[in-house]
């Protein structure tokens, strides 16, 4: 009888809390997941209720601490053998138990390759919306409906999207979008075990993992070096690569110099397609600053362009340039940081 | 074997312009195209159609204009083609589009393969072929290259950051292919000079699809709030001089900074 009397406004306000869904890669928590717990802390804060985090394997209450001392209230801990492998309709299906029983009001996914993989089946599933690839979260406390913008376009436009009417709200959130919080050993939060319910079998099996590239140095460096086209030749890249050493930063490359030859895929930055990185500090020699690449590049803390045009469009976003020849200024700079070392 | 490929029609990005001032997509001189990575999907199609014997069926959702991009599609020697076209299906979101094209593929029915593109370029975001597999029951591999049909099975790889993984799922099932997973094909001359004359179209509407207003109203869930111009940011300072010079002002610049050790 109480159904009946739901009108769409009671189900909106029935629905409470804001949730992480942790991915796990082997055996640890991916950076990712802080992040998004870090953002369902920052919103929940704005909303008034708790931020919680999801976790998902096996054998993984061991990784629940962390998830707390970095912002969550509670950690749902799901355990279970049909957990021990990411597979998508058993993920989904499981996170839709919890969610049609715990009705959470927003739900937070990394905007990778499981995130991708998921939460658009989990929201088919739930009849709800989802606010893709989102780089900034805002919510509008009055109506409490959160905002999520992304870029389209390449970078073009900016798009802000909602989902006004329907819960839970789901969100995928791009890496690097999110700071983190650091963790604080002194935040207390619950850990709530759930008992997964026999899960159905599952129509797509996983046969094999086959790791193929090596995860490459680039991603996580502090520092990186990187050239394109105007680097002219495979060799022009050991120019770089001593820059690198003199700094203990990575070497990358512009798809440019990835389609000349000169270096691996493995060295590809860029947004469609390379890898993505934020680093403390990108060099760029000789590169032109396509929007592809710069898509890559942007949550670079600190941009240096080193490019012979003066009109190349690196100029527009980087912190500092510097107009010439970089087969001139490479060395130089070499020489000079082994100069103030010594 | 019958395998179906929702493909769209996209702008050119090349002919996109952002309006700076107004923060909106400037389409006027935009210009319409099949979805690049869609094109995999077709060419993956028409691989099973050429080992295999595969019947395969285009169906594009969008505006009486999209019938290009599935002539195209005949043009490259798809045995079918349906557009869902109608006044009611204009600027819906991603989750009624999935109850539009599921309706067309019941309609089709008796298929063992939907094959899809993994995003569409410019604003598209990945949602439809999982959405669309949760939506018919179906089990998805998304980002999937290396297809093998067998046994009332597909094996595909599913492509992963650092590797990739090998799935099996019975059929029919849902595939969004992954880029760079063939050589996309282009139409024939002979082929495109048919697809026009020769071969049919099918336009399908609301009321043939059995779908009311309300159903689509009642599967949208989300609404743009709001764009703006993206990418804006501040000119940084310019270093000059000799090379010597340059090198000595950017280190200390780092090193001021705290950028580097
Ligand atoms: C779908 C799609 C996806 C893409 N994805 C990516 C991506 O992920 N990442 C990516 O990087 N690109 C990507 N691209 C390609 C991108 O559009 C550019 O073509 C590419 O980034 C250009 O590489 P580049 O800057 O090295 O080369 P160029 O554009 O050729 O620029 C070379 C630059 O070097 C400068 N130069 C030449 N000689 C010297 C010298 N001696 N000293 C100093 N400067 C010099 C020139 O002035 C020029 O600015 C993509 C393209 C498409 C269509």
């Amino acid at each position: 009888m109480w159904d009946e009397l739901l009108t769409p406004l009671d189900e909106v306000a029935e629905h409470m809390h804001v949730w992480a869904v942790a991915e796990v890669e082997d055996e640890s928590v991916a950076s990712i997941s802080y992040q998004l717990i870090g953002a369902a802390r920052d919103l929940a804060d704005l909303l008034g209720v708790k931020a919680e985090a999801v976790l998902m394997g096996k054998d993984v209450e061991g990784l629940a601490q962390e998830l707390i001392w970095r912002g969550a209230d509670t950690v749902y801990l799901l355990e279970e053998d049909a957990l021990s492998q990411y597979r998508t309709e058993t993920y989904a299906q499981v996170l839709a138990n919890l969610a049609d029983d715990r009705k959470p009001e927003i739900l937070l996914f990394g905007a990778t390759d499981k995130g991708e993989d998921l939460a658009p089946r989990l929201a088919q599933q739930l009849g709800t919306g989802l606010l893709p690839d989102c780089t900034k979260l805002e919510v509008d406390q009055a109506e409490r409906i959160l905002l999520g913008t992304r870029p389209t376009y390449d970078g073009g436009l900016m798009e802000t999207n909602a989902c006004p009417e329907k819960r839970p709200q789901i969100a995928t959130v791009r890496p690097g979008a999110v700071e983190p919080y650091p963790p604080s050993e002194s935040r207390r939060g619950d850990l709530e075990k759930i008992s997964v319910e026999s899960v159905e079998e599952v129509t797509a099996k996983v046969l094999e993992v086959v790791k193929e590239v090596p995860e490459p140095a680039l991603r996580h460096a502090k520092i990186v070096v990187a050239g394109g086209r105007g680097v002219g030749s495979a060799d022009g890249f050991k120019l770089l690569q001593k820059l690198a050493d003199e700094l203990g930063a990575a070497v990358g490359a512009s798809r440019g110099a990835f389609d000349e030859g000169w270096v691996g895929r493995e060295y590809w930055v860029g947004g469609a397609g390379g890898i993505t990185i934020g680093p403390d500090l990108y060099i760029a020699c000789g590169i032109s600053g396509a929007i592809q690449h710069f898509l890559g590049i942007k949550d670079s803390k600190f941009i240096v362009a080193i490019n012979k045009d003066p009109r190349a469009p690196i100029f527009e976003f980087a912190d500092v340039g510097i107009v010439g020849d970089l087969h001139e200024l490479v060395p130089a700079l070499v020489d000079e940081l082994r100069k103030t070392r010594s | 074997m019958k395998v179906i490929v929702p493909i769209k029609q996209v702008y050119d990005p090349r002919t996109v312009r952002v309006s700076r001032s107004r923060g909106i997509l400037d389409i006027r001189e935009a210009e319409l195209m099949m979805n690049p990575g869609d094109r995999y999907a077709l060419a993956e199609a028409l691989r099973l159609k050429d080992e295999q014997g595969a019947r395969v069926v285009a169906i594009s959702m969008g505006p009486p204009e999209a019938e290009d991009i599935l002539r195209e599609a005949l043009a490259m020697d798809v045995d079918e083609a349906i557009l869902l076209s109608d006044e009611a299906f204009s600027g819906v979101d991603v989750s009624a589009a999935v109850v539009i094209v599921a309706k067309a593929i019941d309609k089709i029915g008796d298929y063992d393969l939907i094959l899809t593109g993994c995003k569409a370029s410019g604003d598209g975001s990945g949602q439809f072929a999982p959405r669309l597999a949760q939506h018919l029951d179906l089990p998805q591999i998304t980002r999937a290259s290396h297809l093998m049909v067998e046994g009332g099975k597909v094996k595909a790889r599913h492509k992963l950051p650092d590797g990739y993984a090998v799935l099996e799922a019975s059929l029919p099932a849902v595939l969004s292919i992954a880029e760079g997973a063939n050589e996309p094909r282009y139409p024939s001359l002979p082929g495109s000079i048919a697809a026009y004359d020769e071969r049919t179209v099918a336009i399908w509407g609301l009321e043939h699809l059995e779908l009311t207003p309300d159903e689509i109203t009642e599967n949208t869930c989300t609404e743009v709030r709001g764009t703006l111009a993206g990418l804006e940011r501040e000119l940084g300072r310019v270093i000059k001089g000799e090379p010597s010079e340059a090198a000595k002002e950017l280190t200390q610049e780092l090193k001021g900074g705290g950028l580097m050790r």
